[in-house]
């Protein structure tokens, strides 16, 4: 809908390239680096329930599950005029017992065999994220290390955005690679080192749809290769690939009469292990003024068993078989709370969750749940603070 | 799940969303853009929120996969 | 709307080619307007600051570049005083008060009109936020700066020298 004098703004516009001392900058908004430097601290406390009693074999092993405390720091740069680094280092403890494996029991409920209370354990992780912007778009690359007392990862990546149609259109996508390393402590019969390849790549598109909402979707296609089983189980054997698509798709509306931004995201997964998954989280991001914002929120998750999956250990059956919980069919749901006080360059965060695993919250019958399945609680405090 | 109804969920239900959102699209100008530019309208207003939840239902449960180049695994129990 | 973006870079490139020289080509008359005082409600209009080089910057509470470019152009603004150069700012926040929340933190001595209409932002083809116009002395625009670096300051720093030299 462009006028006759429009036109001329337009070659104005471009003419004053020529200008030596007035160029027309090309950083639009929507591309320029971070305008400060942020630094980030959370501290988490994550602890799962105990089993119970009844649910595991008798006078074997422990009955206290996972206690990990995280420690995440941030750093995010601006770097001259086009670029920032995004870097992150993650430091956790953690200690507890794990199921071994799974066994009939003498009225034919499974039992878990679990293990005796381990000692702690730490696990350190470190990504770097480097960013170039252009005038529509950036590009980026990810580096990460990540090591436990028996593991050790890498992984490279590259990502894009581009944006068009007036900056209301992005276009996203990339590829990453990771190694992993397993080196489980000794023990007859087990594994010394192994290794595991992982490649994924993804395509995205995100539109804006008015003045308050946004729309994105995008798919996830990820291919592993190498050692994919659990070397701490007792009976556990997994193919030695594995190939996965999964298709996210976000929401965000901006309620002006409350003051208050939804967040609707849901995610589809499919795999070639015949798993399938639905998971979908909502959050409620209230403002009670300009510095305060609380955020009450639910995730409903669901998936299918994996098709080697076994409810009870059984060694002498041929090929792939585990009895591993993650591989089991199950529902779950999250219940969390956050509250964030903040000002223009600092921001303190605290929240509380509980996820709670059960059979009866699968999107279809579980005719035998596993007496693995989780419950835990995740406390977080932090703050952000810029400058 | 039966294979063949996922496959077609799976090819038509994005097509039709990624359709329906952008059918309803406005043009919105440059300095309508106030309310899209808040930090809770942000697809990840708290990134490291964000990664210790991947991280925790990447270890605890069976699936994976977001709109990102992947990160660190673990050798998780 | 692509259609007549196309359209548009097609007489842009006719216009780049039959332009020879760009001095001759004629400058276009900085669109007036009439906007209140973000502060005292009164109405200022771009009239009231002929026979001076102005600097028009349109920016919102929201636009997080504005943190750097306000505070810079209100030292730019005191370094070379207000006889022959202005500053004139224009906030497009939908809600006064929220430009006003930001100006507690970023203050400026120069003036700060309102436009909750999107009208002002209209006239002037804005493409992107923020967006700045060099005005000379006769009210005919000079340049167009979109987004802001700090190292931007420099550049506009220059231009406004230029055209105080050059002015009426």
């Amino acid at each position: 809908m462009k006028t006759e004098k429009s036109r001329t703004l337009s070659a104005l516009t471009s003419a004053a390239l020529a200008i030596p001392a007035v160029a027309v900058s090309t950083n639009a908004i929507a591309d320029a680096p971070p305008t400060m430097t942020e630094v980030g601290y959370r501290y988490s406390q994550y602890q799962e329930d105990d089993i119970a009693e009844s649910n595991k074999v008798k006078d074997v092993g422990s009955t206290k599950r996972y206690d990990i405390n995280i420690h995440q720091f941030r750093v995010l740069t601006p770097v001259g005029d086009n670029y920032s680094v995004d870097a992150t280092f993650d430091y956790e403890t953690m200690s507890g017992a794990s199921p071994l494996g799974t066994i009939q029991g003498a009225d034919g409920d499974p039992l878990l065999v679990m293990s005796g209370a381990s000692i702690d354990d730490t696990r350190m992780d470190l990504n770097v994220k480097t960013t170039r912007y252009y005038e529509n778009g950036n590009a980026s690359i990810v580096g990460g290390y990540s090591t436990e007392d028996d593991y050790e990862a890498f992984n490279l990546g590259l990502e894009g955005e581009k944006h068009i149609n007036d900056k209301l259109t992005t276009l996203m996508g990339g590829i990453g690679y990771s190694d992993d390393t397993i080196e489980p402590t000794p023990a007859p019969g087990r594994v010394t080192e192994e290794e595991k390849y992982t490649a994924t790549t993804f395509i995205g598109i995100a539109q804006v749809i008015n003045a308050e909402s946004v729309l994105q979707t995008s798919i996830n296609y990820a291919y592993s290769d190498g050692y994919l089983s659990d070397p701490y189980k007792l009976v556990d054997q997994r193919p030695d690939s594995r190939s996965s698509i999964a298709w996210n798709t976000r929401y965000r509306y901006y309620l002006g009469s409350l003051d208050a931004a939804v967040h609707a995201d849901y995610r589809l997964y499919v795999d070639d292990w015949d798993m399938l998954s639905h998971t979908i989280g909502f959050e409620w991001h209230q403002n009670i003024d300009p510095n305060l914002r609380v955020i009450p929120s639910f995730r409903y998750y669901s998936q299918s068993q994996a098709d080697f999956y076994r409810p009870y250990d059984n060694a002498s059956i041929e090929g792939d078989k585990s009895s591993d919980y993650r591989l089991s069919p199950f529902g779950a749901v999250t219940f969390g709370l956050s509250a964030v006080a903040h000002s223009y360059n600092w921001k303190i965060i605290i929240s509380a969750e509980r996820y709670i695993a059960d059979g009866d919250l699968a999107l279809g019958t579980v005719e035998t749940e596993h007496p693995g399945l989780l419950q835990y609680t995740l406390l977080t405090v932090g703050f952000d603070y810029a400058f | 799940m039966n294979h063949k109804i996922v496959s077609h969920k799976v090819m038509l239900l994005p097509m039709l969303l990624v359709a329906l959102g952008m059918a309803g699209c406005t043009a919105v100008q440059p300095w309508e853009r106030g309310e899209l530019a808040r930090t809770e309208m942000k697809w990840d207003p708290d990134p490291m929120k964000s990664a210790l939840r991947d991280h925790i239902y990447f270890s605890k449960e069976g699936s994976s996969g977001g709109a990102s180049s992947g990160g660190g695994g673990c050798g998780c129990n | 709307m692509l259609k007549s973006k196309w359209l548009c870079s097609t007489a842009l490139m006719l216009s780049l080619i039959t332009n020879v020289s760009w001095a001759e080509s004629d400058a276009q008359p900085a669109p007036p307007f009439s906007l209140p005082d973000i502060y005292s409600g009164e109405s200022k209009t771009l009239e009231d600051y002929k026979g001076k080089v102005i600097y028009l910057d349109f920016w919102a509470s929201w636009c997080g570049p504005c943190r750097q470019s306000l505070p810079l152009l209100n030292e730019l603004r005191d370094e070379l005083g207000s006889e022959y150069f202005e500053v004139i700012a224009i906030n497009l926040d939908q809600n006064p008060e929220d430009g006003k929340r930001f100006l507690q933190k970023y203050p400026v001595n120069y003036p700060v009109l309102t436009d909750t209409t999107g009208s002002t932002p209209q006239k002037y083809q804005l493409s992107g936020m923020p967006t700045s116009y060099l005005i000379d002395q006769n009210g005919e625009i000079q340049g167009v700066h979109e987004g802001f670096r700090s190292s931007d300051i420099d550049k506009i720093r220059k231009a406004v020298q230029t055209l105080m030299r050059q002015g009426g």
